[in-house]
Order: C-alpha cells, then sequence, then structure tokens
C-alpha cells in the first residue's frame, strides 16, 4: 500500500492511495479539534447536518435520491474521541467509474458533493436551516438517550467518565442532553466556521487509481479560508490514581457488567499492544482461556489498549454473585505476566496475531485510510515490515516490564438487581 | 483428478468463482482475488435454530431436540480431544470465529498469512467433535450467561417478541441460543446425534476468498475430508397459518426512546421465487419508506422516528418470510399507522416510479461494491448455496425486475392486516 501524501493548504494534506483491486472510489474529509464540553455536541450536530443536507439537496430525501441516483453513494458523518482529540469525518463512497451503466464520471460528482456539503450547507444568514437543525437536534438527542440500550459500551462510558474525570477524553462522545439543549442553528454554524478555520485537516482518497485533479480541486475549495490552526497533541497519558476508584451502578439488568480501567506505559513502543494480547485481546489470552473458559467467570472477558490514553480497558459480563472473584481473577492474571509466568508459546502466538493484523492492512478502503491516519496522529515513520520486526523482536522481559508498568485505576460495576425473598 | 467442478461467471460485475461437488460429498466454492492480502473460509451446515425436527433415511419416527442445540454444538465443536481450535488457531496468527442463525451454523477464519495450515485446522475440527458430560456441563453456565446478556439487549428483545408475534408455531420464534431450561436439557449423547445428523458432508459447504490458490484448496481438501454417505436427511417444520399471532407485542427494559419493529408477514417461499419475492418486497418497501420518501421526510420533521429508522433485508428461511422495519420512536403506533396509510394508498394508486428506479441502481451499485470485500464475496458465496442457488444468480433477477412486478407484489403480498407491532419501552413510558 503506497500512500501520496501532498500539502494543500495550512495544516491540511491531501491523501492519494491508489489500490487497483478496488471498485470504489472513497473520499474522507478528516477534521480534528480539541475534544471536550465546548466541543463534542455542537461538532455531533454539525457532521449530521453536513451529511443529510446541503443548499443543491436541501431536504434528507433530496439529498437521499441524489445518493441513489449515483448507484447507491454513500454519504457518512460521524465523530470519535482519539484521547484528547476530537475527530469530526465526512466520508463518501461511491462505484468506480467503470461500473456506471451510462458512463458517468462518478468520482467527479461525489468530489463536488462532498464539496458542497462542507461549503454550500443548506444555511443562510450565519445560521442552519430551522427544520434540519430540528430533526438533527431531536436525532442527537435520541442517540444520547439511547447510550444505555448498548449496556457494554454504555459500561465502558462509563468508567471512561470517572478513570479520567477533568480531561477531555472523559467527556461523553455526543455530549449530554443539556449540552444539545443550549445549541441553536446559528451557534452550530458558528462552530462549523471555526472548524474550517481552526481543524488540523486531512483528506484521503482511495480507489483503484490516483485522480491527480483531486488535490487541485480540494486546494482552490480551501482556498478562501483564512485558515489559523490549532496545535494537537495526539498522546496525552492520564496520571494514575493513588487509589483505585470504585464506582457502583445499579441497573435493571439480569448481567453485570464490570469493567477495569488500567494505567501505564512502557519506553518500548508496541510492547503494551503486545501484552495486551497475551493479557485479554485475543482468543488465547489469559482472560480469555483462564478466566472465561476455565474458570467460567463470564460470558465474556476481554481486554483493549488505548495508545492515545496508554491505558487498557478490562471489560467482562458477569453474574453479580462473582463479580469480586472476577475482578480478583482479572488481576492475578495480569500478575501472572508480571512475574514471567507464561509459557514462550503464548509470546509467539501474540507476535503471529499482530503480525497477522499487519499483514492484513490494506484490503478495504477503511483500512487504507485507519493506517494511514493512525500513522500521521502517532507520528509513527516505520514501514509495515520495520513494525513487524520490532514485534518480532520483542522479548519476555518486554511483557513483564509492560505489565508492571500497568496499575488499577478505576472498576466500575454495572449492578443488576437482585431480587429478595 | 478427474474433478465435478465448474467456473461461474457474473457477467455484470465480471467477477467468477469455482465451485466443486467434492467427492466426499462437500460443496465447494472458491474465489481467488488478486491483489488481496487476506483470506476469509467458512465451512458450514444447514443447521440453524429452527431445525429441531428430523429423520434419517430409513428412520419412521422423527426425532425432537431441545432448542437451543445447534448454537450448543456450534460452542463446544470449538474443543476436541487434545487442544480446543482456538488454541491451534493462536499457532497460525488467523482470526477464528463461529456463529448460529436460524438456518446454519458456520465456523470461519480470516488471515492474512498461513492460510494452508489454518484451512487445515478449520476442515479438521469440525470433523472432530468430542464432547463429555463435564465439558456440556460447564458450557450450559456459559451459555446460560449469553441467553441473560441477549436478555439485556433491547434491539433482541424487540426482535424475538416481534417473531413471537409473527409466528405460531414456527420454531424461528424461538431464541437461537434457547432458553436456561432447554439447554438444560442437553447431554452429549443429543450432541452427537444432532451432530451426526447434520454435520454431513453431502449438507455442507466450503466457502473461500482471496489471497487463495484453488489447487492448494482442493489439495487440502482431498486429504483432510472424510467422504460419508447421503443418509437422507428430512425435516419437518409444524403447520403455520397465514395469520399472526397478535397485532402488538409490548415490553419494559431500560432503554432510550422506545424501540419499535414492524413486520409483514408473508408466505413463505424457496429457491428462485425467493430471491425475486425478497427484492419485490425490499425495493417495494424501500421506495415507500426509506430515507428519499416522502413518508421519511414526513415522519422526521414531525419528529415520530430518527435516523435509527431501516427497512431491514428481508427476514426468510425455510417456511418464514417477513419483512420488517423498525426504529426508535416516541409515538410508534403513530408510525405504524402512517405506514400502512402509506401502503394502502400505494396499493390503490401506484407510487413513484422513478423513485423505484433509483432503489434498483443503489442495488446494482452494493452488488458491485460487495465484489471490493475479501468477507463478503465468501459469505455470498455460502450464502447462495444455503438458499440452494448459485453465486451470483440473483443479479439477472434484478435486472428484471419492473415497476409492475413491485406494483402487483405490493397489491398481491403486502398484506396490511397481516402485521405485528413489537415494542420495548422503559416502564415509566407505559401508558
Amino acid at each position: 500500500m503506497k500512500e501520496q501524501i501532498q500539502n494543500i493548504g495550512r495544516a491540511i494534506d491531501f491523501v492519494s492511495i491508489a489500490e487497483p483491486k478496488f471498485r470504489t472510489n472513497t473520499i474522507e474529509m478528516i477534521f480534528m479539534l480539541p475534544a471536550g464540553k465546548q466541543n463534542n455536541s455542537a461538532y455531533a450536530l454539525l457532521e449530521a447536518l453536513l451529511t443529510s443536507t446541503c443548499a443543491a439537496h436541501p431536504s434528507i430525501a433530496a439529498m437521499s435520491r441524489k445518493l441513489s441516483s449515483m448507484y447507491g453513494a454513500t454519504l457518512k458523518g460521524s465523530t470519535i474521541k482519539r484521547g484528547d482529540v476530537l475527530q469530526l469525518s465526512l466520508t463518501a463512497s461511491v462505484i468506480a467509474n467503470r461500473y456506471a451503466l451510462e458512463g458517468e464520471d462518478l468520482l467527479s460528482e461525489l468530489t463536488e458533493l462532498l464539496l458542497s456539503c462542507l461549503f454550500a450547507p443548506h444555511a443562510e444568514n450565519g445560521a442552519f436551516s430551522e427544520t434540519d437543525f430540528r430533526i438533527e437536534k431531536q436525532d442527537l438527542l435520541d442517540a444520547i438517550e439511547a447510550e444505555i440500550n448498548d449496556k457494554r459500551a454504555y459500561a465502558t462510558d462509563r468508567a471512561v467518565a470517572a478513570a479520567f474525570e477533568g480531561e477531555p477524553f472523559a467527556y461523553p462522545l455526543d455530549g449530554t442532553a443539556e449540552d444539545v439543549e443550549l445549541l441553536t442553528p446559528a451557534s452550530v454554524y458558528e462552530a462549523y466556521q471555526k472548524m474550517l478555520r481552526e481543524a488540523v485537516i486531512r483528506i484521503y482518497h482511495v480507489g483503484p487509481e490516483a485522480a491527480p485533479e483531486l488535490a487541485g480541486r480540494l486546494q482552490t475549495a480551501f482556498e478562501g479560508v483564512e485558515r489559523c490552526p490549532v496545535e494537537l497533541t495526539y498522546r496525552t497519558p492520564s496520571p494514575c490514581k493513588a487509589e483505585p476508584v470504585r464506582v457502583t451502578e445499579p441497573m435493571e439488568v439480569t448481567q453485570s457488567k464490570l469493567v477495569i480501567v488500567l494505567k501505564g506505559e512502557t519506553p518500548k513502543k508496541y510492547a503494551m499492544n503486545l501484552m495486551n494480547l497475551m493479557f485479554g485481546g485475543s482468543p488465547f489470552s489469559m482472560l480469555f482461556n483462564n478466566v472465561r473458559e476455565k474458570m467460567s467467570l463470564c460470558y465474556y472477558c476481554s481486554s483493549r489498549y488505548v495508545a492515545s490514553k496508554q491505558a487498557v480497558f478490562v471489560s467482562s459480563g458477569v453474574e453479580l454473585e462473582n463479580a469480586e472473584k472476577a475482578h480478583e481473577a482479572i488481576l492475578a492474571q495480569l500478575d501472572a505476566i508480571r512475574r514471567g509466568e507464561f509459557e514462550d508459546e503464548m509470546l509467539e502466538n501474540a507476535k503471529r496475531s499482530a503480525v497477522n493484523s499487519l499483514h492484513g492492512i490494506g484490503d478495504t478502503p477503511f483500512s487504507c485510510i485507519g493506517w494511514s491516519h493512525g500513522r500521521y496522529c502517532e507520528e509513527e515513520t516505520m514501514s509495515i515490515e520495520e513494525i513487524v520486526a520490532a514485534y518480532q523482536g520483542m522479548t519476555r522481559q518486554d511483557m513483564i516490564d509492560a505489565a508492571n508498568a500497568l496499575r488499577e485505576d478505576t472498576v466500575y460495576l454495572m449492578q443488576q438487581e437482585v431480587e429478595h425473598e | 483428478m478427474n474433478r465435478n467442478m465448474e467456473t461461474i461467471r457474473c457477467e455484470m460485475t465480471g467477477e467468477s468463482c469455482l465451485h466443486v461437488k467434492h467427492e466426499s460429498g462437500l460443496e465447494i466454492y472458491i474465489m481467488e482475488m488478486p491483489g488481496y492480502h487476506t483470506a476469509h473460509a467458512l465451512f458450514g451446515t444447514k443447521y440453524g435454530s429452527i431445525n429441531t425436527r428430523f429423520r434419517l433415511g430409513g428412520e419412521e419416527d422423527y426425532a425432537e431436540v431441545p432448542e437451543g442445540i445447534a448454537h450448543f454444538l456450534e460452542h463446544k465443536l470449538f474443543e476436541n480431544e487434545d487442544c480446543d481450535a482456538f488454541a491451534q488457531y493462536a499457532r497460525t496468527g488467523a482470526d477464528a470465529n463461529a456463529y448460529t442463525s436460524f438456518d446454519r451454523t458456520c465456523y470461519l477464519f480470516h488471515c492474512s498469512e498461513n492460510f494452508a495450515q489454518s484451512l487445515e485446522i478449520l476442515l479438521s475440527f469440525v470433523q472432530a467433535p468430542y464432547f463429555t458430560a463435564e465439558s456440556v456441563a460447564k458450557e450450559q453456565g456459559i451459555i446460560g450467561q449469553e441467553i441473560q446478556m441477549y436478555d439485556d439487549e433491547p434491539s433482541w428483545r424487540v426482535f424475538f417478541n416481534l417473531l413471537r408475534g409473527m409466528y405460531h408455531a414456527h420454531p424461528v420464534r424461538i431464541d437461537i441460543a434457547g432458553t436456561i431450561d432447554s439447554i438444560a436439557q442437553i447431554d452429549a449423547d443429543l450432541l452427537y446425534r444432532c451432530y451426526n445428523t447434520f454435520y454431513n458432508l453431502h449438507n455442507m459447504v466450503l466457502s473461500v476468498a482471496g489471497n487463495v490458490n484453488a489447487d492448494e484448496v482442493l489439495e487440502i481438501c482431498d486429504r483432510l475430508l472424510k467422504p460419508c454417505e447421503n443418509h437422507g436427511l428430512e425435516q419437518v417444520f409444524p403447520e403455520e397459518p397465514y395469520e399472526i399471532v397478535k397485532d402488538t407485542v409490548y415490553d419494559n427494559l431500560p432503554t432510550g426512546a422506545p424501540i419499535f419493529n414492524l413486520g409483514f408477514k408473508l408466505r413463505p417461499r424457496s429457491g428462485q421465487e425467493l430471491v425475486k419475492a425478497e427484492y419485490l418486497a425490499l425495493m417495494t418497501m424501500q421506495t415507500l419508506l426509506d430515507t428519499s420518501s416522502a413518508f421519511y421526510q414526513e415522519m422526521t420533521e414531525k419528529g415520530l422516528i430518527n435516523s435509527e429508522f431501516s427497512v431491514d433485508a428481508p427476514f426468510s428461511g425455510d417456511g418464514y418470510f417477513a419483512v420488517i422495519c423498525g426504529g426508535e420512536s416516541r409515538d410508534p403506533e403513530a408510525v405504524r399507522d402512517r405506514i400502512l396509510e402509506v401502503i394502502r394508498d400505494a396499493k390503490e394508486n401506484g407510487f413513484d416510479r422513478e423513485a423505484f428506479e433509483l432503489i434498483r441502481r443503489t442495488a446494482y451499485g452494493a452488488k458491485i461494491r460487495s465484489g471490493e470485500s475479501v468477507e463478503a464475496n465468501a459469505t455470498k458465496m455460502l450464502g447462495a448455496f444455503m438458499s440452494g442457488l448459485k453465486p451470483f444468480s440473483s443479479m439477472p433477477v434484478l435486472a428484471e425486475i419492473t415497476y409492475e412486478d413491485a406494483l402487483q407484489f405490493l397489491r398481491d403480498e403486502i398484506d396490511t392486516e397481516n402485521v405485528t407491532l413489537s415494542v420495548v419501552q422503559n416502564k415509566e413510558q407505559e401508558e
């Protein structure tokens, strides 16, 4: 996978990835700003407003028909937190021109559509359309209210809020209902203007062939914007609490959820990632094999390493009566790695799993973008093969060091209601 | 070696795959995808949660087995006598998994390296069952937890409540994992019986796509597949009335806005007839209700639906066929009523022909798009086998469908009196 990077404005890069095997053209515009109370709700609403309508297609139905006429082209907005950075994406994808039944230039149409969404939204006099705003505001309020529907994700969000309290990462991705209620068509328009001015911008094109004209079109489109980009830090480690904090939340559910947040980092790049595969990030991990399979303490028990916050999240679904035992058993697995009580085979398996993932990069447009964007944020300069070599060179001691670097910070329990006689 | 094989091509998309009827009885589909790094392999059997009554050739009586046993078997098959399959996959680096649905159980892996070794593991462990009383007892605890976890999911609950509201007797109304009580009846002997019945290679398929070499795949198959006799599996399903069970089902669970599913129960079909009916049902309902429709615009402007609303792919299989839409709403009954009005009006006065053509374009685009994905290609070849069809056979059907077909289908088949609404809401949202 080869990427060609071109600077097309102040803190605006255009990245082109050509892969002849692909049958679609994908363009993703990524805008990065500080996360937190001030931005999260406004930008969650903004991405919806920018992708549901535009001046040329001023209703959801009109936009939808336009996309259908382009063989079901997709246009989506999203926000995610990358550590303390908020990332707003506008992503559009269409089948390659060679599949168009009437010879249409679909990539060109897609580019125009995306630029219309970004630079000519359905707005006037410095405010988004009232009707669009009302629809998308309600949608966002519903989404915030529905966070509880996915108990596993909800439990993780609650643990994050407690573990990273006071840091931008702790703030809910969509903000709160109160934040949303304060927004107006004009205030979101202001946020939109601010995003154009201040965001760090990366624009990706992935398709069967390079489209050299794209960079010029995008550059021209951004020429009218007076840019004043913010400085962002993509890795913001969080201090570990002196004593682990415990948060318990009773809920009317039949299965409790236990989330443990561990914090810490080793200077050796990728060591924590590999250690996490051994600990709980794979089906051959100690959490899966011991806590779930051998001890039958939970239905699921896995861990995830979040490099941007240098933290490991353990997530499990447990019976309330087993919650404490599961907690102890999870920490006991980490202790075992700290003491070096693991087979060489497990380390080799972790390496194989990591290498398998690395060599799979580039088989979907989103994997190409994810890889390229991750490298930018992580300031990674190594190639895939160099990272593979780094993994291959990891030792038992590296794993022991990584496990030793982790400290328990927060324990969250969603507690099922127990029937009393 | 002389093989019973053919190359199947799709003229419209340029895709092709190799189909082999292996002498062991297994159907094999292979799609080589030059330029890709990864490979995806699925080994599946036509055995899901609905297959609870069956007999083999020569047997007089039908056997009836506990609900949830197909899913239970899937869990147990990962363990063989020496070690479990995950431990073996760990040595190749592949990502492995399995799933059970209403009508199939599939074992799969995805990898970028050591494909041959991973395929050997897949074919070996699925053909080597090993169940003991102890391992069955342990799994009962784990699956019990899984059942409870799904019980807490509003989207799962609203869907199964809908099925119970639509189907009187067909086992599609039963949760795929069964119930705590039904899985308590499962023992090692029952698992062996179901395994020997449904994991016969004549009832199974291997589908691989991506960075694979057909000769290598077939060499591994020749070496590891254990030939078996076709033992004449027969299945029966209870008689299912045309009518729904009830028109509304309500349930309580902590949730945001109430979530709802609206299901139109249709007459079941199979084979190529089902493919056409599925397109007609989906395209008609999408024309009337999806984001480009007047209905969607009106309902969002009134705040009655949000972006969660969608018309799902048709829900169909042996003896069941329904089209389902759903989402979130503070007044699901009002949404249902408006949907039924829109359908009645379309039956009488027809609907937007241009919008219908746009939906067809979208369906064509989706077909092209799916050909880009290793996983989607392996899955669609497997899906064709499960439906008794050849890969790519739906493409010409899509091209030939007309607006008149769709209108006729709407008038004859979408019955606004045969509809169930399922709602899950907070206790305090109840009136």
